[in-house]
């Protein structure tokens, strides 16, 4: 696995840059500075509980269902799928 | 239906509560030397329960604090560690649920000082422009304080409901009052209030689904109105109660903002949601 994106603290100290290739030893020494989730190249593997951006865009679509006839908050799911989209 | 009594009784007798892995986390976190304030400060404010007991256990000693920070030098972090020992570990079938309550409270806290400071920032008389970041993070962390308290001491009542809005009969809310005879918002402020939380919590907490009727602290009622459904919209939600029924325009109306005010707004909760997503406070 390979990093897409750099691995930061929030203090924004970076870690490790982005194309670094993931090993056990780095897994782990990441892991112990609290970092959770990393950003790797390709699609999550399976069972990391990530969700696929169809998964993300259904879960919102059906958040919103009860209120279809609503504009004003169908115009703000807008709003959120594509602020989902742009992290996506 | 419970009878008034048995429900102020049972919520008056709730003791704090929350996840062992936070317990030992915080635990953890205090005992180690090599640990900053910052550190316990950050775990905190993202547990709805451990803020609301810290905060209030503090306001027994002052005249009613608002801030995690001041709640530590008030209490220090000795007195922390003996508050969390009359904690009460959540089952583990709720655990899940309770996860999504804590989510909720977290990211409405965050959305809740980037839309106060939105609308502090366009409107420069606005009364937001005098609260801090740690108390509007706090006013939306804690602001369904009472939905925790139907997961844990009115957990059929708050099946039943959560049935019939899968069913398509209405809110939550709504749903819960005719199951239990309250909604969450009299729990949470009946619990906050005799827990000594601050007037402007006690506003948030009764009154964040029903803005128009708050009875003080009005702005800041709307914006966490709008905090949580914003949050909503994102996926945080408290388990099954997933859906979005509506929203108080007058709380928009209030606040100002516009549809197109939404993107920025909602562009830098991700960025942040991001970085707590992604690191885990007490991790060694």
């Amino acid at each position: 696995m390979i990093l897409s994106r750099s691995v930061e603290l929030p203090n924004r100290t970076r870690l490790c840059p982005a194309g670094t290739s993931l090993s056990e030893g780095l897994i782990q020494r990441i892991a112990s500075r609290g970092i959770k989730r990393v950003y790797i190249v390709g699609a999550p593997p399976a069972g990391s509980g990530v969700e696929p951006w169809a998964t993300k865009v259904k879960r919102l679509h059906e958040r919103f269902s009860r209120v279809q006839n609503q504009p004003y908050l169908m115009a703000m799911m807008k709003s959120v799928e594509n602020a989902l989209a742009r992290k996506a | 239906m419970i009878p008034l009594p048995t429900i102020a009784s049972r919520v008056l007798s709730t003791p704090g509560f929350t996840s062992g892995k936070t317990l030992t986390m915080l635990k953890q976190l205090i005992t180690d030397p090599g640990t900053s304030e910052d550190m316990v400060r950050s775990l905190i404010n993202s547990d709805p329960m451990l803020t609301a007991v810290i905060l209030g256990q503090a306001n027994q000693t002052d005249d009613g604090g608002t801030k995690v920070s001041e709640a530590l030098r008030t209490l220090g972090l000795g007195g922390v560690l003996g508050l969390t020992r009359s904690f009460t570990t959540v089952p583990d079938q709720i655990e899940r649920t309770l996860g999504g309550c804590w989510q909720l409270g977290h990211a409405c806290g965050i959305l809740t000082r980037i839309i106060a400071r939105a609308v502090a920032a366009r409107h420069q008389n606005s009364p937001l422009s005098a609260i801090d970041d740690e108390t509007l993070h706090a006013a939306g962390l804690l602001h369904d304080l009472g939905t925790a308290v139907a997961v844990m001491r009115f957990p059929n009542e708050y099946a039943a409901a959560l049935t019939r809005q899968e069913a398509g009969e209405g809110p939550l809310a709504h749903l819960l009052h005719h199951e239990l005879g309250a909604d969450t918002g009299d729990l949470g402020y009946l619990l906050a209030r005799s827990w000594n939380l601050h007037p402007l919590m006690l506003s948030c907490i009764r009154y964040f689904d029903r803005p128009k009727q708050a009875d003080a602290h009005h702005d800041l009622v709307a914006v966490v109105h709008l905090a949580r459904l914003l949050a909503r919209a994102c996926g945080h939600v408290a388990g099954a109660d997933r859906f979005i029924w509506g929203f108080d325009d007058s709380a928009l109306a209030r606040l100002g903002l516009r549809l197109d005010d939404y993107p920025p707004l909602l562009n830098r909760f991700l960025d942040e949601w991001e970085t707590v997503e992604m690191f885990e406070v007490g991790a060694k």
